[in-house]
């Protein structure tokens, strides 16, 4: 069997505005650059029609004020915040649907809908409030390493001075959780997601193409995600790769618009369960023992998968099919596709 | 930062904030806005200084221990895996009826992390309210029952003698009154351990989704 797609394989990306603006802008998470960085070309340009009508033009107009806070993360911040209430009111005192505390309002509240009064529970007033805050919060941290979006979204969530402190997002369990969280969010309310193509025709081959784009890339252990590599963690910290599961999430991701969990064992589980004599390009591939998986790969055909090995490698293919190491452990083999 | 310009406007902010609430049930009343109350507002700040953000303060130590699983497993100070799965397990047991964020429980975590971790726990305010998940959880009295699988990756750093890391998948369930709950929330969380005198303890952590 000819193997599906090689390395160097033909790589469309073909985005149209939001989302894949997006991607630019998150998938650098992590820091690869060692400086502030912000979003690629064409940030703010989309909206979904999944923020509510009357919230729509406001937050169009507050992802335009800087590269960083693109409507779909303005939209997320929205949405976690008070699920887009207009009456919200938190027992800790914040208000209005982007839950200012009264003293923050203060600072950032203006007439922005110009009906003569400044109010957090207006649209108008409460989304552009939102967007100067986030703009200058990224402005305030913008000469740490790593993504200027998460950094800022850590300083909206801990406070600027919390992240200054710690040199990037501080380890308090409710900030680091927030980050990924709004990034999540904001797939939903990016206008287009990216078409992906390979060499291989439908959407497995897109899938294949996606990690196949993504060779030589660092194993860094607890790195990358479905927007693309970011900084591992621990002995990774210092390395912007993927490890094993977030390369698949990634391919999946990419290539056919699906969220598969983060973590190997999980894949193992998910899907169709597929026998060898059945695996097929674009089947994920996973091994274990002992009742649990601990890898995870794209079988790509012609006996072998691509995936992230290990701390110290990179992102390859390697021959599973007749392998004494591979074969010697429990298969699960799943269908997403 | 706390310029006069600036004081102005938070003072000139809050009294507008009171007049919109005071209008809640005497709109009749409120003086019509003038054009000075919008022309006078100087330019939002381009940079946020300590005066600019309003932070909400640790819950008060409370009448009764949180519900959940505070507390309710043994910790083996000598095992990576016993420390950190209780770290974990208490940093996402939220009570809502004596919590005021999701802050206040990694505070409880805090005496199994090292020094220096625990010191940036219990230090940690809320810049920014703990948002539409957590108010309905609070309108349900809810607390949160967290359930670890152990996210095993045979490519992770390997153990040494005084150094570790671990990873969780994480589910935190809300439980309310009258049996209500909702859709679990499911995170990975990756903890890196240090071991000191013969104990381990949490040095970092590392939340993805």
């Amino acid at each position: 069997m000819k193997k599906a797609v090689g390395a160097g394989g033909a790589l469309l990306v073909a985005t149209a505005g939001g989302l894949g603006s997006l991607v630019l802008l998150v998938g650098a998470a992590g820091g690869s650059s060692g400086s502030g960085t912000t979003g690629g070309p064409g940030v703010g340009a989309g909206i979904s029609a999944a923020v509510p009508a009357a919230f729509a033009p406001w937050v169009g107009k507050a992802g335009a004020m800087c590269p960083q806070f693109p409507p779909a993360i303005i939209a997320a911040q929205l949405d976690a915040e008070s699920g887009f209430s207009t009456t919200a009111v938190s027992p800790a005192g914040a208000q209005g649907p982007a839950q200012f505390m009264p003293g923050t309002w203060a600072t950032w509240g203006r007439d922005d809908d110009l009906n003569g009064t400044v109010s957090p529970f207006e649209i108008g007033d409460a989304v552009m409030a939102q967007g100067r805050y986030d703009c200058a919060l990224a402005a305030q941290v913008r000469s740490l390493a790593g993504d200027n979006t998460a950094l800022a979204l850590a300083a909206y969530n801990a406070g600027p001075g919390a992240v200054i402190a710690a040199g990037g997002i501080p380890p308090i369990p409710e900030t680091q959780a927030y980050v990924p969280r709004i990034m999540a969010l904001a797939a939903k309310y990016a206008a287009a997601p990216p078409v992906i193509t390979g060499q291989v025709p439908g959407t497995a081959g897109a899938v294949i193409a996606a990690a196949d784009s993504q060779l030589r890339v660092p194993y860094a252990w607890g790195g990358g995600g479905p927007t693309g590599p970011s900084l591992g963690f621990a002995q990774g910290a210092g390395t912007v790769g993927f490890d094993c599961s977030s390369l698949v999430q990634y391919a999946f991701a990419q290539g056919a618009g699906l969220t598969l969990p983060r973590v190997a064992d999980a894949q193992a589980r998910g899907g169709i369960a597929i026998t060898k004599a059945q695996i097929q390009p674009g089947d994920v591939v996973a091994f274990g023992s002992g009742g649990t998986y601990d890898h995870v790969g794209i079988y790509i055909g012609n006996g072998q998968m691509i995936n992230a090995p290990k701390t110290g490698d990179v992102v390859s293919t390697t021959t599973i099919v007749g392998n004494s190491y591979w074969e010697a452990q429990t298969w699960a083999i799943r269908r997403y596709l | 930062m706390n310029h006069p310009s600036r004081q102005l406007v938070r003072v000139l902010g809050i009294l507008l904030t009171v007049a919109t609430v005071s209008s809640c049930g005497s709109q009749q009343e409120l003086p019509a806005p003038t054009p000075a109350a919008t022309t006078t507002q100087s330019p939002a700040p381009t940079t946020v200084g300590p005066g600019d953000v309003q932070t909400i303060p640790p819950a008060t130590t409370p009448t009764r221990p949180p519900r959940g699983a505070v507390g309710g497993l043994p910790v083996d100070l000598r095992s990576p895996d016993s420390v950190g799965a209780q770290f974990v397990s208490l940093a996402w047991t939220s009570d809502t009826v004596v919590d005021r964020t999701p802050a206040d429980a990694a505070r409880r975590a805090a005496k199994l992390a090292t020094p220096a971790l625990a010191q940036q726990l219990r230090a940690a305010v809320s810049a920014a309210a703990p948002g539409a998940q957590w108010q309905t959880w609070t309108a349900h009295h809810a607390y949160t029952r967290v359930q670890l699988l152990p996210n095993h990756d045979n490519g992770q750093p390997a153990d040494t003698t005084t150094t570790a890391v671990r990873s969780w998948q994480v589910q935190v369930t809300p439980v309310g009154d009258n049996g209500w709950t909702s859709s679990p929330q499911t995170i990975v969380v990756y903890l890196a351990l240090t071991k000191s005198t013969g104990q381990w303890a949490v040095s970092d952590l590392r939340v993805g989704q």
